[in-house]
């Protein structure tokens, strides 16, 4: 029997070296997942090599080779995570990439006729991510990003909400912007002048666009939830409803907190919260006075949206993570259904009256984007970077599109 | 503890380990390791560092057992070298010798109760817990959204601080998930310089030493080659990952001294007549038993020769048992 030889010895060193440097690569984003968006006779969607492509709806779902931004050949935008938002003729949008943590974030506005960026100097960069999508009013875009790199001296909070002036003959310009404890990694929301947004310590801040009154990025009030806030809260009949990472999912009343009627870490009359057990990502979706929602852990809830119970005897139940928001549609026959996107799995479908599981869409593979109904189709971004279009009356397959490259999967 | 540590009991855990390793990875070791960081993050006021350093060395305290064994095994094997070298000789010649050198290898090893892969089994066995500790690093402190989606399917439900992720990556000014090189002066060269001198004072008071002068080399070389590749690569590593290896160096060294005594790192734990005469009775032969056959190497170590066939499992085991007195006797 031999002594191991020092040689061999080295060599093994050697390779765990390589193999602890090849870890090194978790520290990249790699790809996002960006939910399609159907506006007019398009579907616009974020591929993973950072391109925003669309799909047209009247040549039997053709992929639009003329139209994409950035133009092929010129450097990509990088991982999308947020959907893209269509205001008019307008998209807008955001994405992030990184060199290590070394990340720069770019916010772009594209006419819908030519891909073609509004401002004159393309993008508005920033060295930072930006995970979630932006959110567009008629002359302002709002996103939350994480802390900027401090070198460059332009601020030192740990996050931002941004409120860029939309103007399309001139470079974006920053309305204004407010600082928070965390970074930001949610989408913001805006309803009657106020944008709402969570961030990774699990504040909700409610601030101000001052559309009249000139306290534009002023915080109207917050509220500390138990875990992180990632998903994007859903504004509706007065409510404000989002889950955290703390398992717990919350309705507020938001005229009861603007008149400063409850406190910023516990929950007033009318509010309620529910625990669940699994981390909220996914938006929820209000359908027929239901709520439903769904967690990391494949858990989807429908919830009596006034008093937080739920409606269903058992949750329904995907294989895989559920980080994109589920869409309903009218089942022949049978009612309302859900569609819940499966980060590992073909796209569940559950009767929205009792939970019960439904014939599913094959998507072969995970989605973690939101799902979108549209007529009589449902449209799904795969974690492969596949765009597939569904008929949902039978559930098959009617296109599958790559979306980087637009040829057939 | 060798008893309990029995060569089948150490082939049945390598064997369980390794399939471990194989197939159930995520449940069974990334898992329980990513909880205890999450859960020493909150208990150690929210700092990932101290969660790392704690963590670290508590793993290596717990593989105390397997170091001992370990370290026992290289000393006994370290001991038998001289009549390694001497039989090596005495067949170098022989038609046969080959098979012949194996048998008498193989029977000097069973007489010495030293296991052959006694030197590699801890150390396979650690190696699947190196890898977890330093996945687990990296998934409890994730810096993408997909990792933080992810680790979700990691942690347990009835884990308190679960609900505190993410975590805070900064210690003492520096992101532990950044790489070294773009950590703030001091530590972006002081991280380095601090792992490769660590590395080579493990690699010191650990180094078998070798009787054949190529080997002896070539083991001079690795002990200052070794340390400063990985100081380099360190430029390249996350700091959390930095830490990491620097303290399981330093209580590797820790360990190993109070096992083998502080003078090993010296260089002086094995190349004393002493110690080399202390590591040959655990091995279970005596000086005096070869005197004939011995010789000097290197002015200080006394080799001892073969022993003629003469030595049995009953011996080997009473010199394990009662080494002082079988010393004291032969005196």
């Amino acid at each position: 029997m031999k002594r191991p030889r020092p040689l061999l010895l080295g060599m093994l060193i050697s390779l765990s070296i390589f193999v602890l440097a090849a870890c090194v690569g978790d520290l990249n984003p790699d790809g996002g997942w960006s939910a399609p968006v159907v506006s007019g006779d398009h579907v616009y969607v974020g591929a993973k090599d950072g391109r925003i492509t669309r799909l047209s709806l009247n040549e039997d779902g053709r992929f639009d080779t003329g139209w994409g931004y950035p133009p092929v050949g010129a450097d990509t935008l990088g991982p999308l995570y947020g959907t893209p938002r269509i205001n008019g003729d307008r998209v807008f949008g955001a994405a992030y990439d990184c060199d290590n943590l070394d990340c720069d974030a770019q916010v772009y506005a594209l006419s819908t006729d030519d891909a073609s960026s509004l401002w004159p100097e393309g993008t508005f960069t920033l060295p930072t991510s930006i995970v979630g999508a932006v959110a567009v009013t008629d002359d302002t875009v709002l996103f939350g990003t994480a802390g900027i790199n401090d070198e460059l001296d332009i601020g030192d909070a740990e996050g931002y909400l941004y409120a860029l002036d939309t103007d399309p003959d001139a470079n974006p310009r920053v309305r204004w912007r407010f600082a928070t404890d965390a970074s930001i990694w949610g989408t913001p929301v805006v309803s009657d002048g106020v944008v709402y947004i969570g961030d990774l310590d699990g504040v909700l801040h409610a601030v101000s666009l001052g559309e009249s009154d000139g306290s534009a990025g002023q915080e109207i009030w917050n509220f500390k939830a138990g875990g992180a806030i990632v998903s994007e809260p859903l504004i509706t009949n007065g409510k404000i409803y989002f889950g955290d990472f703390s398992d717990t999912f919350y309705a507020l009343d938001i005229a009861a907190r603007e008149s400063g009627g409850a406190s910023s870490n516990a929950l007033g009359f009318g509010e309620w919260s529910f625990d669940s057990d699994g981390w909220f990502w996914a938006t929820p979706l209000i359908h027929e006075n239901s709520l439903y929602v769904g967690t990391l852990n494949g858990n989807f809830y429908a919830l009596n949206p006034d008093t937080g119970a739920e409606l269903w005897a058992n949750p329904g139940k995907v294989v895989g993570q559920i980080v994109g928001k589920a869409a309903a549609f009218d089942e022949v026959g049978k009612g309302t259904a859900l569609a819940v996107p499966s980060g590992e799995d073909n796209i569940g479908v559950f009767s929205a009256v009792n939970g019960a599981e439904l014939n599913g869409f094959a998507s072969e593979g995970g989605v973690k984007s939101s799902l979108v109904v549209d007529g009589r189709f449902l449209y799904a971004h795969t974690t492969d970077d596949h765009l597939l279009k569904f008929n949902i009356a039978d559930r098959k397959l009617f296109t599958c599109i790559d979306a980087e490259n637009g040829g057939a999967c | 503890m060798g008893a309990f540590f029995s060569r089948r009991m150490m082939m049945i855990l390598g064997v369980a380990l390794l399939a471990i390793a194989v197939f159930r990875f995520n449940l069974f070791v990334i898992g329980p390791m990513v909880n205890s960081l999450v859960l020493l993050d909150k208990i150690l006021f929210s700092n990932f560092g101290l969660a790392i350093i704690f963590f670290t060395v508590t793993v290596r305290l717990l593989m105390i057992p397997l170091t001992v064994m370990q370290t026992r095994n290289m000393r006994k094997m370290s001991a038998l070298q001289p009549r390694m070298k001497a039989m090596q000789e005495r067949y170098k010649d022989h038609p046969d010798g080959r098979r012949l050198q194996s048998s008498e290898t193989m029977k000097m090893y069973k007489s010495a109760g030293v296991s052959p892969i006694g030197c590699l089994g801890p150390m396979v066995l650690q190696m699947p817990i190196w890898f977890g500790l330093y996945r687990a690093i990296f998934r409890a402190v994730p810096a993408t959204p997909e990792g933080t989606a992810n680790l979700s399917t990691v942690l347990y439900g009835w884990n308190p601080a679960a609900s505190d992720v993410p975590l805070d990556s900064m210690f003492i000014g520096m992101d532990l998930v950044d790489l070294v090189q773009n950590a703030p002066a001091p530590f972006n060269f002081a991280l380095p310089i601090l792992v490769g001198a660590s590395m080579w004072a493990q690699q010191k008071i650990s180094a078998m030493p070798s009787m054949d002068a190529r080997s002896a080399q070539t083991n001079q070389m690795m002990l200052w080659m070794m340390p400063i590749m990985f100081g380099f690569f360190t430029f390249q590593f996350p700091a959390g990952l930095a830490v990491y290896i620097l303290f399981s160096n330093l209580i590797g060294v820790a360990i190993t001294a109070v096992i083998s005594g502080p003078g090993a790192l010296l260089g002086t734990r094995f190349g004393t007549s002493a110690a080399t005469a202390a590591a040959a009775v655990e091995a279970g032969v005596s000086n005096a038993e070869d005197e004939n056959k011995g010789e000097v190497i290197d002015g200080t170590a006394t080799v001892l020769g073969e022993d003629g066939g003469r030595s049995d499992r009953q011996r080997a085991r009473s010199a394990r048992r009662k080494p002082r007195r079988r010393r004291n006797r032969r005196r």
